[in-house]
């Protein structure tokens, strides 16, 4: 099954179960759970169901187009499911169904793997999806988002694509993935992962991209002072992926990285507690 | 009265492996105190589980609670009554909240005068009604390691987080259902009933994997679940996979190595089967270490020794289109081909050229980063090596290479090969093997019960300082270990330390004759933060032999000082002791010893005076311990405590016969004062390896 047909195939399948199929966002950011489909939504007490995929961009993860299997920038598929209906995992299942895996040929496990984000201020408790003993998801029960409890909670199921469709195509380069019929991931990608890795490694400007990350940071306070939650946000994410691409550019000296991580998680935190306001004055 | 069965299976969504064992003890515990308080003791009660599930089983238990009846205090008579003899209001309230009229009280006498009283007869419950509040206690009373809120709640209404989303529930009392609801925010209420479900993936002909099936008794259910591919029987599962992996090292030709627990394994899966898997030889050339790292660690699959090859467990029992072991290969080749990349490009930089790059690394905020924890540790394991008469350069080179490996790509990828991947690095570029094995090896061992331990002198002193450093550094700073809070695991580098000490001699042959108090002297100037320090590693070397000998023996050693005495002296101290322990010789002479203590305790004795002696009894003693004395010296200066203890032992029936027959406080203060001096003597003695009269004797403990 090439790349997109897997996107096809899965979005297919989860906006037959009645969800939301949304689009990613327009801002660099490091997983899909940043995106303010998850990040928001999980907030308050309204149910929600989307679907989407999010560009994840990791710059310390690139290498330079070298590596079969670590990428500048991958394929995040997330579901939010709020609340979590209580056969979420057997949805799951039936989706890696959908994708042509059979569980009754295959080990599937479900092993301990919590996840937290410092940066977002969340945390979940959950499991590794193992695809015999390939891990193909992240799944994970929202416990806490911008510092607040969650009630009700969210179920999260982030699919790693690339992950997923190197196994199902039996491919150990990442590369050498189809995308579409006749195309390959190199010719759709490859450039994007060589240039963005000497970016973010060689030549991003770090006094511009320190400046730009105190003016996100400022521009997000602003903005969150003048009742823009969504802006805010927007300047946050801005944020956390110049702070990455600062620490992949190894600007960031120990002692900063702490303080940059901290600043990050107090806007998001401060999103967050002020998208909550807005949720109660509008019930 | 009847009995029935009452069997309880909690179906969860995957719960974490490494609880499971845990889980089943505090489920037996919880349930096995909550029906003793019910009034149900000496039940039979079994406990299993596996992730997906925990079962209770209580073969017969009484279909109601027996009668009961119980005195009820009410307020003290002389305010019951008022000054005409009439019930107080405080009386008849007492009997109305009660049920009964003031005139049927009953008055008891008590230690604090005569109160009012009534007998109250409670019928005993019925069973089927108990259980579901049992359940409930139950369940919340696990002590889950993390808990989840999944926004359910028990029958009063409040929250109910639990380790993972409970699915099912089968409670059955008899042929009757224990009623139970779980509700959840968004779903279904979870339901108790007669159904189970089986394996996930896996069932008989005909059935859908995770269709449900009822079960009527606890049999019935193992029975059914094991129709449907799941083994409940805990040891029953380990033996399964251990068969498993057996015949598959039987095809391979080769043994597990040592690294992973199959009991651990047994947890992660309910109906266990193995895969095996090999992987290309070129990846022979990384350290087993890194690739048993990868196999272990990363994938809980058991390296097989000289080969290039693995057994990889799986929950499916067989694997027939081959998915399994191709799978597992995949995951395993790409995770070595990443260390063998790691691996090359760590090697194109010696090891000592990344110094600098510590200091990007941070130790603790309040001190700093690694490159200036080195600059601290290496003159301190310089001056331990000097003064234990270890080799210092070799000291020196090893300590200089410390924590160098924290900036290498393996060990941002595997850091539990951190201190391991510095060893093999140094090795690789050519340091001596006193060196490499010493980086190697300098984090270990860690608390009490870590196997690992320095693989060489050189090892055993930079542990040693790179922990003493930790503790002194984060001591000075105000960062101490208080109740349960140690975030930094002092605690157990202290232990690590004391250990090494400890230690070195029967792991090593050699020892390490430096007294904790003078290794601290080395690694803090005298004040405050030592002195806590110095309570600090005293309470943690109290709890390292208190782990080994009764608390008595180590009050008995502790008595003559504790750290200003090298650790491996106090520990042969405390051998002698517990080896003598138990002999009638011993025994009996510790209680002659808490006597002499008595006698002695005001009394100021002098020397002995063998002339004075008037009894037949204390001239014996005297000749006796005379005879023993150039032995038992000897020993005791060989730090032979064991032989020292045994030969002054033979004292015993002189001790006795002394006792028995001499008077020591007589009338003439001249023959007093001898006697006294001569169990004076005798003391001085014993209590040159440990003061005895601290030993509680057997009948007195």
């Amino acid at each position: 099954m090439n790349f997109q047909k897997l996107i096809f195939t899965l979005t297919r399948f989860w906006s037959e179960r009645g969800v939301v199929i949304h689009q990613p966002y327009d801002t660099e950011m490091g997983a899909g759970t940043m995106h303010p489909e998850t990040f928001l939504r999980v907030l308050g007490p309204d149910p929600w169901r989307v679907a989407y995929v999010q560009p994840s961009r990791r710059p310390a993860d690139g290498r330079y187009g070298d590596n079969p299997n670590r990428l500048y920038k991958h394929h995040q598929l997330q579901v939010i499911l709020k609340p979590p209906p209580a056969d979420i995992q057997d949805q799951y299942l039936d989706s890696l169904k959908a994708c042509g895996i059979d569980p009754r040929e295959h080990d599937i496990r479900f092993e301990e793997d919590n996840w937290e984000s410092p940066t977002l201020g969340a945390w979940g408790i959950g499991w590794q999806v193992l695809l015999d003993g390939l891990e193909i998801s992240q799944f994970t029960y929202f416990q806490q988002a911008g510092g607040i409890e969650l009630s009700p909670i969210s179920g999260e199921i982030t699919y790693g694509l690339e992950r997923l469709d190197m196994y199902l195509q039996n491919v150990d380069d990442v590369y050498d993935l189809e995308w579409a019929e006749g195309v390959s991931y190199r010719e759709v990608r490859h450039r994007d992962e060589v240039e963005g890795s000497k970016f973010s490694f060689d030549e991003a400007n770090v006094e511009l991209t320190r400046a730009q990350f105190d003016q996100a940071k400022g521009e997000s306070e602003r903005l969150l002072a003048a009742g823009l939650v969504l802006p805010a946000y927007e300047q946050c994410l801005k944020c956390s992926h110049l702070f990455n691409t600062l620490d992949a550019r190894g600007a960031v000296s120990v002692n900063e990285r702490m303080a940059m991580i901290l600043q990050v998680r107090d806007l998001a935190c401060a999103v967050a507690s002020a998208h909550t306001a807005t949720l109660e004055e509008a019930s | 009265m009847k009995r029935s069965a009452f069997l309880w299976e909690i179906g969860c969504e995957e719960l974490p492996a490494r609880w499971l064992s845990g889980l089943r003890r505090q489920l037996e515990k919880k349930v096995r105190s909550e029906l003793e308080a019910l009034g149900f003791p000496e039940t039979e009660l079994v406990v299993d589980g596996t992730l997906r599930r925990l079962v209770v089983h209580v073969a017969k238990l009484d279909e109601a609670q027996a009668d009961r009846v119980e005195q009820i205090t009410g307020p003290p008579l002389k305010i019951a009554r008022d000054a005409d003899g009439a019930w107080t209001p405080a009386a008849i309230g007492f009997a109305r909240k009660n049920g009964v009229s003031a005139d049927s009280l009953a008055i008891v006498e008590t230690d604090k005068g005569a109160y009012l009283a009534l007998e109250k007869k409670t019928k005993g419950r019925k069973t089927i009604d108990l259980l579901p509040e049992l359940m409930a206690r139950v369940l919340r009373g696990l002590p889950f390691p993390k808990f989840m809120h999944w926004d359910a709640s028990l029958e009063d209404g409040k929250p109910f987080p639990f380790g993972r989303p409970i699915r099912w529930m089968v409670a059955l009392y008899g042929a009757q259902v224990v009623p139970f609801v779980i509700d959840v925010v968004g779903s279904k209420s979870v339901k108790s009933g007669r159904h189970s479900r089986g394996h996930r993936f896996l069932a008989p002909k005909g059935s859908r994997p995770g269709a449900r099936f009822s079960v009527t008794s606890y049999a019935e259910l193992k029975r059914e679940l094991k129709k449907h591919y799941v083994i409940l029987d805990t040891s029953e599962r380990r033996k399964r996979l251990e068969k498993a992996l057996a015949k598959l090292e039987t095809k391979a030709g080769s043994e597990r190595v040592l690294g992973l627990e199959a009991d651990l394994v047994a947890e992660l899966v309910e109906w266990p089967g193995a895969v095996l898997g090999t992987y290309p030889e070129e990846f022979l050339n990384l350290p087993e270490e890194v690739r048993h790292t990868v196999l272990v660690h990363h994938q809980h699959y058991f390296p097989l020794a000289q080969l290039p090859a693995f057994i990889a467990p799986t929950n499916m029992g067989t694997d027939p289109k081959g998915n399994m072991r191709k799978g597992a290969e995949r995951v395993v080749v790409a995770r070595l081909r990443d260390a063998l990349f790691f691996w090359d490009d760590d090697m194109k930089k010696p090891l000592s050229d990344r110094e600098p790059e510590l200091e990007g690394v941070l130790f603790h905020a309040k001190l700093g980063s690694y490159r200036e924890k080195k600059k601290r540790v290496v003159p301190l394991a310089a001056t331990i090596a000097v003064r234990t008469g270890s080799r210092e350069s070799l000291v020196r080179r090893a300590a200089s290479l410390l924590k160098n490996d924290l900036v290498t790509g393996m060990v941002g990828e595997f850091p539990e090969l951190q201190g391991i991947m510095g060893g093999l690095y140094a090795r690789a570029q050519g340091e001596p093997e006193s060196v490499w094995k010493a980086v190697y090896s300098h984090y270990d061992p860690v608390g009490l019960d870590d196997e690992r331990f320095p693989l060489n002198r050189e090892g055993a002193v930079v542990s040693i300082a790179d922990k003493l450093d930790t503790l002194a550094s984060m001591f000075s700073v105000g960062i101490v270990p208080t109740g349960s809070r140690d975030p930094f695991g002092l605690r157990r580098q202290a232990l690590g330390i004391l250990r090494v000490l400890l230690e070195s001699e029967s792991r090593l042959s050699f020892s390490i004759d430096i007294t904790p108090e003078e290794l601290l002297g080395m690694a803090l100037p005298p004040g405050e933060a030592l002195d806590k320090l110095a309570d600090f590693m005293a309470e943690r070397l109290r709890f390292v032999f208190s782990r080994r000998y009764r608390y008595d023996e180590v009050n008995a050693v502790f008595a003559l000082g504790a750290l200003d005495r090298p650790v491996s002296d106090v520990g042969r101290r405390l051998e002698a002791l517990a080896a003598l322990r138990g002999s009638g010789d011993f025994e009996a002479l510790s209680v002659a010893f808490k006597r002499v203590g008595n006698i002695l305790s005001d009394q100021e004795p002098g020397e002995v005076a063998p002339a004075d002696f008037v009894e037949a009894e204390e001239r014996e003693l005297y000749d006796a311990l005379e005879a023993v004395a150039p032995e038992a010296d000897a020993f005791l200066a060989a730090g032979r405590y064991e032989s020292a203890l045994r030969s002054l032992s033979t004292l015993r029936p002189h001790v006795d016969r002394f006792f028995d027959e001499v008077l020591v406080m007589a009338e003439d203060a001249s023959v007093r004062r001898n006697r006294l001096a001569l169990l004076e003597r005798l003391r001085s003695s014993f209590g040159r390896v440990a003061d005895l009269s601290e030993i509680v004797p057997a009948g007195d403990a």
